[in-house]
């Protein structure tokens, strides 16, 4: 058995040595370093730019402009952003590339013997702008006063609206004894993965264009270089070196086309010298997307006995200056604002809107964390509205197996919400209501005044899905190889898949040696490379293990075949195609969205300082269904990781943007909590209810944990201090300032 | 990125002296180079030479002298947390520097430099405020000495004149039942910069209590609550009230900015609730004056 062990990962020991290579430590003989110039307006229009000052400068080799980029337009899932800003466009884009609508919208390339040539160089670039008025939030946004993408045919900020219309409204609210409405406000969040975004791109000796960089999907990437340079996709390859943490931040393009560029320039000049580019922190903090920002308002009611039978709400998520993500992100929080529950009568708008801010995307948990919050923000009120448990009044509203979700149509097999909940409230202890033993220790010195200490307890549950799903395809592939004569002795497998830090890798080889009945010491991998592995999707969506499982042993099926049939060495590939999902009606919201889910609830203890504002998380309980743990070790390291980042979302991160602006670009000025600042103590349940289409059972279960620790958080204060908080992050002058306005303080 | 033309390493201190007399370089001193490092990383500036002042001895030592101790500028915060005489006749340094940063920034930082940095949040600043400190300057042309709450022009400036550099800290012995402590509070629990820093000194002398009372982060320099101090002279004894009247005093008197740690009207509340605790602390530890 490998599958359930806590096999040592295979890239530990060069972690710890140094051995491993990440973007940012590639060099090579002869490279070039490149400067990515940020246009530094978040609304203006090019007149010119002349570059001939920055040629001037000693060292400079070549500047890439908008005119380098063949199709000079770049989006996951729309084309709507320009690569490169430039007067000097090919045109062949409907998204005009002389309009900057973001700070960190990128103008050129330059390209030197030394980085400081290059950062040189990029001073040096003269560059004519004519301001444009700014829509730089939702409440200028959706007045529709300025828009940020004027060539859009529906004149509107407001770009893409979803709908949820089930049930009966009216009859929903007859019923309602208690009726809570909410208004909640969600921040940005920075991902701040260690590694700052970086690579390395050259022109091998077949003319293919080569980029290494950290990234979530090698395919992904090497399609949308392809596109906007006009190659045909085998004449780009995309490798990933070591990658230092994701989170969602990578899912989008940051320097891969734009290393390409630079290299096929070069090339094209007869320069065959590699070219890379490091980001600093603040490029990094300035040149990715965020966690959206978002407002919902709603209105929830409930008959006496707990049941919900109406849910209302209007959702705004910040989309910044081009989508990403977010028409996708958008579904997600559309679908958990009425969280596991099972909810006869919604009526739920949700729309993603344009502003000239930093775009939101991708980061764990994907729109879950905004629309769990106003779940389970509700739910906690009702409970209290109706003077009940928590825990019980999700009991009434949990669904099962056979329900109907919120999309009217069943959810898929497996759903575990209960079992979660029962294993969370058994080992958390729940009902005997101990004391809380947690110490508020930021007064250095002095320590905290005893009589201003109140302590709590809050629980959140939630769902996740696994997968793109909502009819997105969905593909993964591997490829096997059996070695041996008589019998199998090893085995190496061939994937794309990426290991972003969180062990993918170490799971695919447990998954290959169980599939293949052989020890781990005798399965090897290799990984991350488009010229060599056929497409894996993305390393997001809590998808990984779950698609990869199934490829794999797909795939060893294949392999074995072979090997019976006498083939020395004996090879499989499998394509694994999960059930086709649908997206939702556009008008009601209805149906087949999901092939798999993940469930999750938390429970945390706290202590506030009600004099200070400083909250101090003590144990977090944190129950997740993973179906089967691959590795129980790397889920304790998810559970632990996601809830430390959420730690950060819900108390301590605060991004300033204003004006289109971050004010905060930095470690020092965007407090990510530190080792000393995240709970005491932090208790991993491992559920397992095997998921019936998962490999052995296995579930999607990184995001997870991340969901519901803010609101576990916001319930917690309120069962200290009696004081409802509707936005975070909850810093200690916000959390001061809402006590005093309730008295408490 | 300012370009470095070079740095240099004295070993003497009148070589040292000479260099930065020299009108024909910009230099710069560094000591643990936390600030420095960090400031000359990403703005972009003149070509400087950089001075560093750590291979003079007599600049990393801590010596007794008859009426006060002698820090050196160039001390590290790791050997003030570790002094015993620090620990023994001025806690409160000692306190202030455990709290800057981590253990890694504490081993490079000194507290000359954190004295010259003139940040408004120096953890170090307050402490030496109430505990009398006095600023050794020297230059080529000679040497001078000024009170610490005199030192600070404003976020990053100082009285310093080019060619001078702080030599040491010199602060005089505590009167005998002298008690002062620091408290910081800031958002995370370390590597985090104060989001209000409070230094208290109390002691009693002829004529009744008498306190100093430092603050950090609350203006544009670290600065000493005189008014504060006012209401406490001469009372005879500390208790809640006059504490709250003090600290009311300590607070009403500043007019701090908001930033990622807080906003203005949060730092007043803290800055009243801490001068607030430390008084009455401090109350209850306060010796008697003994005659010497
Ligand atoms: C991550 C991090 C966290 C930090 N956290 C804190 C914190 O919590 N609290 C806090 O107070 N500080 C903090 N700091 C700031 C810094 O560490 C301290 O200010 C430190 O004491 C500076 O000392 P240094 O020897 O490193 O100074 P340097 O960087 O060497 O010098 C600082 C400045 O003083 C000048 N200078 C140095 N010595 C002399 C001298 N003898 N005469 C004249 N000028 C001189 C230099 O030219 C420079 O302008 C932090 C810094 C970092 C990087």
């Amino acid at each position: 058995m490998t599958v359930g062990t806590n096999a040592r990962r295979i890239d530990s020991s060069d972690k710890v040595t140094g051995a491993a290579l990440y973007p940012g430590d590639l060099s090579a003989d002869n490279v070039l370093s490149a400067k990515v110039v940020f246009s530094d307006r978040p609304h203006a229009r090019m007149v010119s730019m002349d570059t001939a000052a920055a040629f001037a400068v000693d060292g400079v080799v070549e500047v890439v402009t908008a005119a380098d980029i063949p199709l000079n337009e770049y989006g996951l899932t729309m084309f709507d952003q320009p690569v490169l800003i430039g007067v000097d466009g090919t045109g062949k884009s409907h998204i005009p590339s002389n309009i900057s609508r973001w700070e960190a919208d990128q103008v050129a390339i330059v390209i030197a013997e030394t980085e400081a040539s290059a950062i040189a160089g990029a001073r040096a670039l003269t560059i004519e702008w004519e301001d444009l008025p700014l829509a730089p939030d939702l409440t200028a946004a959706k007045t529709d006063e300025t828009l940020v993408h004027p060539e859009n045919p529906i004149n509107s900020n407001t770009y893409t609206t979803l709908r949820i219309r089930k049930g009966d409204m009216e009859a929903g609210w007859a019923e309602a004894d208690v009726v809570i409405e909410g208004t909640y406000h969600l921040p940005h969040q920075e991902h701040a993965y260690l590694q700052p975004e970086a690579g390395l791109a050259y022109v091998d000796a077949d003319g293919v264009v080569t980029v290494k960089v950290a990234g979530q999907w090698t395919h992904e990437d090497r399609e949308q270089i392809a596109h906007a340079l006009e190659l045909p996709e085998p004449m780009v390859r995309v490798i990933y070196p070591a990658i230092g943490g994701a989170f969602g931040g990578r899912e989008d393009m940051s320097l891969q086309i734009v290393l390409a560029a630079a290299a096929l320039k070069l090339h094209h000049r007869g320069i065959d010298r590699p070219v890379r580019i490091v980001w600093n922190r603040e490029e990094s903090i300035v040149g990715h997307h965020k966690r959206h920002r978002a407002e919902i308002a709603t209105r929830w009611g409930a008959r006496k006995d707990g049941s919900i039978v109406a849910v209302e709400a209007e959702a705004f998520l910040d989309a910044g200056a081009y989508n990403y993500t977010s028409s996708k992100v958008l579904a997600n929080l559309h679908l958990t604002i009425t969280g596991p529950y099972n909810i006869d009568n919604a009526h739920i708008d949700s729309h993603a809107v344009y502003t000239h801010s930093v775009p939101g995307g991708a980061f764990r948990g994907f729109g879950g964390p905004q629309g769990s919050f106003v779940s389970e923000n509700q739910m906690n009120k009702v409970a209290e509205a109706l003077d009940m448990d928590p825990i019980e009044i999700r009991r009434i509203n949990l669904l099962h197996d056979g329900d109907d979700f919120i999309t009217q149509r069943p959810m898929p097999d497996g759903v575990s919400i209960e079992t979660v909940i029962d294993e969370l409230v058994e080992v958390s202890e729940w009902d005997q209501r101990r004391p809380i033993d947690v110490v508020v220790p930021n007064i250095r010195t002095l320590g905290s005044n005893p009589s201003a200490i109140r302590t709590g307890r809050g629980m959140a549950c939630a769902l996740k899905n696994v997968g793109f799903t909502m009819g997105m395809p969905e593909q993964c592939e591997a490829t096997v190889t059996l070695r041996g004569d008589d019998y199998v002795e090893f085995a190496e497998l061939v994937h794309a898949g990426a290991d972003v830090g969180q062990g993918a890798h170490t799971a695919f080889l447990q998954m290959l040696a169980e599939a293949v009945d052989i020890p781990f010491e005798n399965v090897t991998g290799s990984f991350s490379d488009t010229a060599t592995s056929g497409n894996s999707g993305s390393a997001s969506a809590s998808r990984l293990t779950f698609m990869a499982g199934n490829s794999i042993q797909g795939a060893t099926e294949e392999a074995k075949k072979a090997w019976i049939d006498g083939d020395r060495p004996a090879l499989g590939h499998f394509r694994y195609v999960p059930p086709p999902t649908e997206a939702m009606d556009p008008t009601t919201g209805k149906g087949n969205v999901f092939f798999a889910l993940g469930y999750v609830a938390e429970i945390v203890e706290i202590a506030v300082d009600v004099e200070t504002g400083h909250v101090r998380v003590g144990t977090v309980y944190c129950a997740v269904d993973v179906g089967k743990a691959i590795n129980p070790t790397l889920v304790r390291g998810q559970v632990e990781g996601a809830i430390v980042q959420a730690h950060g979302y819900a108390l301590t991160e605060r991004l300033r943007v204003k004006d289109g602006r971050i004010e905060n670009p930095t470690l020092s000025g965007y407090l990510v909590p530190g080792s000393m600042d995240t709970p005491d103590r932090i208790e991993t349940i491992s559920v397992e209810v095997a998921d019936p289409l998962g490999p052995w059972g296995a579930r999607g279960m990184a995001e997870m944990p991340f969901i519901p620790y803010a609101p576990a958080v916001v319930a917690a204060l309120h069962d200290a201090t009696g004081v409802w908080f509707d936005e975070i992050p909850l810093t200690p002058d916000r959390v001061l300032a809402g006590l005093k306005e309730a008295g408490v303080s | 990125m300012a370009s470095i033309k070079e740095v240099v390493r004295p070993t003497d201190l009148q070589d040292l002296l000479s260099i930065i007399a020299d009108r024909e370089v910009e230099s710069r001193l560094v000591a643990g180079g936390t600030d420095l490092l960090l400031k000359y990383r990403t703005q972009p500036g003149p070509e400087i030479s950089i001075v560093d002042i750590t291979g003079i001895t007599e600049l990393g030592e801590i010596i007794e002298e008859s009426d006060g101790l002698r820090i050196g500028a160039a001390v590290r915060l790791v050997d003030i947390i570790a002094s015993d005489v620090v620990a023994e006749r001025f806690p409160v340094l000692a306190e202030g520097a455990v709290v800057v940063a981590g253990p890694q920034i504490r081993n490079m930082a000194t507290v000359g430099g954190n004295v010259c940095n003139a940040s408004p949040s120096a953890d170090t600043i307050p402490p030496l405020l109430v505990l009398r400190a006095e600023a050794q300057i020297v230059s080529a042309s000679g040497r001078r000495s000024v009170p610490l709450d005199r030192f600070f022009l404003g976020p990053g400036k100082t009285i310093l004149d080019r060619g001078e550099m702080l030599e040491a800290l010199w602060i005089p012995w505590p009167t005998t039942g002298a008690v002062a402590s620091y408290t910081k509070l800031s958002p995370r629990r370390a590597m985090d910069l104060a989001v209000v820093g409070v230094a208290v000194a109390l002691w009693n002398n002829s004529g009744g209590l008498d306190a100093r009372i430092g603050l950090g982060a609350v203006a544009p320099t670290p600065i000493r609550a005189m008014a504060a101090e006012e209401v406490i002279k001469g009372s005879v004894k500390m208790d809640s009230s006059l504490a709250t009247e003090a600290a009311q005093m300590a607070a009403a008197g500043i007019s701090p900015i908001s930033d990622v740690r807080g906003g203005a009207d949060y730092r007043k509340k803290m800055v009243e609730r801490l001068v607030t605790r430390l008084l009455v602390d401090l109350g209850e530890r306060v010796g008697e004056q003994q005659e010497a």
